[in-house]
């Protein structure tokens, strides 16, 4: 009895409070053409990570990256048309801000700032020019979520707007609780992973890089793409039916006891 | 499981696909000179599909121009643009001055079988208001989005929303996959 119980207390509890939306109609032609190439052009994606394996530092040395990309190619076209311009950027503005801030630039409340860890998540674009794609210019909406597990309503809110996460480890650490919670969420959405092994230049990194993280994230990722899919594939009537056989002490339940009114 | 694997370090800023080299850097044996995080973006790019857009509206999922939807994830509140709301734009695209209205999770599973756009929406609960301002975020700085439309798939903080707006949590999907 108790067992059921708990289940329909969860389902009642899964029921969203609220959604909103904004909505109005906006019609133009050459609209559409816009919106199909900037589609192409654009990337969502989320950092996730558990407590301190280095996701708001990853978020930094991105930015500055991006910047630097985008600013050594447009240096080199000015000279090549020997025509230079003068007037800054706005990411060569964005580099003296990078500059004046020094790390964890995306910490940004004073909280956050004072205690050392992410509480907000940010969006924040990246423009990025690659080299390997004929120079054209990309845009990487990048999500910094906070690594506590007090604020994993958070990430999870987050994982909805994107298509990909970087899962950042430690490589001393390896795969913990955190990591283990936002991998079954993106996985249970459908999200890809890139994996990054973080912090690989510490003593205790090194020792550990030939296989053994490696080995600790694959077993983590397996075991929740296999929950993701349990979770997400497999029919209601089918875990009703092995409830009925196996758990439930007082012979078999309806659909109806699963309804949450 | 299929994933890509980078060692990094990104207090040192360097970023490689390849075990050896990365001991090598570790061992300031080799110069992170050229690992750069540039691989990431790359692999980024290549790896990651462009977002996925759900069509929320239905009804109208024929029609070229579908009518502009935005999630908010994030709810903010800035001195002077007042109530901001950030999130992913789902469908349709809207530029400043274009007239918006709140709808709540409750109001849209109800009225999905009648008309598209701001007539759907529950009047009584949410005055429609015109969008004042479209940003982006750059590092901490909020800068006005450049081409001044917010188009799907974007990730946008728009500003002149009404105060009575909540953050809408995840998609209906989402939620639906969460239980049991």
């Amino acid at each position: 009895m108790l067992a059921i119980r708990v289940l329909c207390f969860r389902v009642a509890t899964t029921r969203p409070i609220l959604r909103s939306y904004l909505a109005f109609s906006f019609s133009s032609s050459s609209n559409a053409d816009k919106q199909i190439k900037f589609h192409s052009m654009m990337r969502n994606v989320a950092i996730v990570a558990h407590v301190d394996h280095g996701k708001t530092t990853l978020v930094d040395t991105l930015l500055k990256a991006a910047i630097e990309s985008s600013s050594s190619i447009s240096t080199s076209t000015s000279t090549s048309t020997s025509t230079p311009t003068p007037t800054p950027t706005p990411n060569e503005i964005d580099n003296n801000d990078l500059k004046g801030e020094g790390e964890r630039l995306m910490d940004s409340g004073d909280i956050e700032k004072e205690r050392g860890i992410t509480i907000t998540s940010k969006a924040t674009r990246v423009e990025y020019t690659s080299n390997i794609k004929n120079n054209a210019e990309y845009i990487i909406n990048v999500v910094d979520t906070p690594g506590h597990a007090d604020f994993g309503g958070e990430v999870d809110r987050v994982l909805s707007m994107v298509d990909g996460v970087c899962l950042v480890v430690d490589a001393a650490e390896g795969p913990m609780a955190q990591t283990k919670y936002v991998l079954s969420r993106a996985l249970q959405l459908g999200l890809k992973p890139i994996l990054i092994i973080n912090k690989v230049d510490r003593d205790e990194g090194i020792m550990r890089i030939d296989g053994e993280v490696e080995m600790e994230v694959l077993e983590v990722s397996l075991t929740q793409s296999s929950l993701a899919l349990w979770k997400t594939r497999i029919r209601a009537t089918t875990k009703l039916a092995l409830f009925n056989s196996i758990l439930s002490p007082f012979g078999s339940l309806g659909e109806d006891s699963f309804s949450t009114s | 499981m299929d994933y890509p694997t980078f060692y990094a370090s990104s207090k040192a800023g360097w970023l490689t696909t390849d075990v050896e080299v990365a001991k090598s850097i570790s061992r300031n044996e080799v110069s992170k000179q050229q690992y750069g995080m540039e691989e990431l973006l790359d692999a980024i790019l290549d790896y990651l599909p462009p977002p996925v857009l759900t069509q929320i509206d239905s009804a109208s999922s024929n029609s070229p121009a579908l009518p502009f939807a935005l999630t908010t994830t994030m709810v903010g509140y800035d001195k002077f643009l007042g109530r901001t709301a950030t999130g992913k734009v789902h469908q349709g695209s809207a530029i400043m001055g274009d007239n918006v209205t709140v709808i709540s999770r409750a109001s849209t599973s109800t009225s999905t079988s009648t008309s598209t756009s701001t007539n759907n929406t529950n009047t009584e609960e949410h005055k429609p208001s015109n969008i004042s301002g479209i940003f982006v975020y750059k590092g901490v700085t909020r800068t006005a989005l450049e081409s001044n439309v917010a188009m799907a798939g974007d990730i946008v903080t728009i500003t002149g929303v009404p105060d009575t707006i909540q953050v809408g949590g995840k998609r209906a999907r989402a939620k639906r996959e969460a239980w049991i």
